[in-house]
């Protein structure tokens, strides 16, 4: 547990440049309607939120898709390992890595949105259980992702990631069983149901954190079996 | 006798699938490593030591054969943590030398105070004190392998697995490494060392393994394989240089070599002659001699395969 959390933060601080301008994006977004608007609309905030989403789901799958591939390229990975890691314990740390940065980010557009809650009908609480919702669909997203990428390249991983999440999306439309597959789409709908004060699919939930840990042990499983070190001399 | 490293008829081969031409790294490759000895592993390029390396460690996994490292089989992650390992061209968290040679000591599920006086007295083995909080990020070459080794003794292993350790070092932090291997193989460590710097293998290992196209070429003691077995060198003084017409002159004696068959011909013509034997010693070769001579059956058998 430790040596995996040693490999999250380590993930984490690698990100951290990355992670604030994308943060700061965020709070200045946020700051910018705040000041531009005395009274902000609800489709605002709806557009705010909705567009962060976007890209909080964009960041996850990217980040996870090719963190496994930049840690074999840069070699790193074999030190690592060499340490007596397991490599499902070495994806969880990535994972959590992954995760961790999205939370950031995450904070970020609480933040952002922090400044537009008092020109608004919105609640701090409304706001900050939005939030969590979208934070977990970026960890599922990253977990998809990550699952891909152990043996697929980053780009088909990254493909393959939207595919699952759109199928989520297709099912969702076509019927109401649709919120138990794959539900990213399906949190980031209750997120903006909950500003909405609208019924939310409360099984998503339970949903997204049972297929956050398959995934995670089906990549472990996988990358089990799989070289990580292929150069040849 | 458990050893701490066997490789049990292991061959590895790359691609071969939907890649064009598949590559043979390792081919019933058999190898017992000792407890307690410094096993050197050299090889041309291309000839299976990192391959092999990363079979023993569980990164890459064998086409066919297995293998056991300190009793258990390979891939055994438990396992690696009583062994230390450099990579060649190692990279690391972009961290502090002090943190990086800390995290990875971490990883090992080391824990304080122990691992704080560790990671000190690592910092100092390897010179890396007055760095100790620069970014490694910033480190040469040199320093960077520095940092490498201190990663991988740090936990103190029972087996130390070092890919190409002293290329980039220079000579005085060489000798300090080397006698920390001596060091280590007198408290019972094993040390294996893949390398292409033939003198320091040649210095410090008991065993000496010479792969060629993924199998063991010539495998035995240092000593053993560095001794010629048919030449001797003869020096004699107070001899006219005619009279050993094929014999090098230096300092006002002459150095002849000759096969050993020959030797009892040459200090009787010597005294015959008036002159007096100074030594006569088995020639020895080098260890370079011994790996030029392979590259050179191997090149001479790879001509021959064209030319068929």
């Amino acid at each position: 547990m430790r040596a995996t959390l040693l490999i999250s933060f380590n993930f984490l601080r690698q990100m951290r440049w990355l992670l604030l301008i994308y943060s700061l994006i965020a709070i200045a977004f946020g700051l910018g309607l705040a000041l531009e608007n005395e009274i902000i609309k609800s489709e605002d905030v709806e557009f705010f939120f909705g567009q962060q989403a976007f890209y909080a789901v964009g960041i996850a799958t990217l980040l996870a898709a090719q963190a496994n591939l930049n840690e074999r390229k840069s070699r790193r990975i074999l030190g690592v390992l060499s340490k007596g890691i397991e490599r499902k314990d070495y994806l969880a740390g990535l994972l959590g890595g992954v995760i961790a940065t999205t939370g950031v980010f995450e904070a970020g557009v609480l933040l952002g949105a922090v400044c537009i809650i008092e020109r608004s009908r919105f609640s701090f609480s409304q706001v900050f259980a939005a939030v969590m919702l979208m934070w977990l669909s970026c960890c599922l997203s990253a977990a998809i992702a990550m699952f891909f990428s152990t043996f697929l390249h980053p780009l088909l991983a990254v493909a393959g990631t939207f595919i699952l999440i759109g199928s989520g999306w297709a099912a969702q439309r076509i019927g109401t069983w649709g919120n138990a597959v794959f539900p990213v789409y399906q949190l980031n709908l209750d997120a903006n149901q909950l500003l909405q004060h609208a019924r939310t699919q409360p099984v998503a939930i339970p949903v997204a954190l049972l297929e956050i840990i398959i995934f995670w042990l089906l990549a472990g499983w996988i990358f089990e079996r799989r070289d990580i070190a292929v150069a040849i001399e | 006798m458990a050893y701490a490293l066997e490789f049990d008829q292991v061959s590895k081969q790359y691609g071969g699938m939907l890649q064009s031409k598949p590559v043979q790294a390792l081919n019933d490759f058999n190898l017992q490593v000792e407890q307690g000895e410094i096993f050197g592993f050299l090889g041309p390029n291309g000839s299976g030591k990192t391959t092999a390396i990363h079979i023993a460690l569980g990164f890459v996994r064998p086409t066919r054969g297995s293998g056991r490292m300190l009793g258990q089989r390979f891939g055994h992650a438990p396992t690696r943590r009583q062994v230390g390992f450099l990579a060649e061209n190692v990279a690391f968290y972009h961290l502090s030398a002090r943190n990086v040679i800390r995290t990875y000591g971490q990883l090992n599920g080391m824990r304080d105070p122990i691992l704080r006086e560790r990671v000190r007295a690592m910092l100092e083995v390897f010179e890396l004190e007055d760095v100790a909080d620069r970014n490694v990020g910033k480190f040469s070459r040199g320093m960077l392998q520095r940092v490498g080794l201190a990663q991988a003794m740090v936990n103190d292993p029972e087996l130390l697995i070092l890919d190409e350790p002293t290329s980039a070092l220079d000579p005085l932090v060489r000798v300090a490494v080397r006698e920390l291997l001596l060091a280590a193989r007198k408290s019972g460590k094993t040390v294996f060392i893949s390398s292409h710097l033939l003198s320091e293998i040649e210095m410090i290992c008991d065993r000496v393994a010479i792969l060629d196209r993924g199998r063991v070429a010539r495998l035995g003691k240092t000593s053993g394989l560095l001794e010629s077995t048919n030449q001797c060198e003869v020096v004699v003084q107070g001899v006219k240089a005619e009279i050993f017409p094929e014999a090098a002159a230096r300092d006002g004696r002459l150095y002849l070599q000759a096969p050993i068959a020959m030797q009892r011909a040459i200090i009787e013509r010597a005294w015959a002659a008036g002159g007096e034997v100074v030594s006569v010693n088995p020639v020895k070769k080098s260890l370079e001699s011994v790996f030029l001579e392979l590259a050179a059956t191997h090149a001479s058998k790879k001509g021959q395969g064209e030319g068929e």
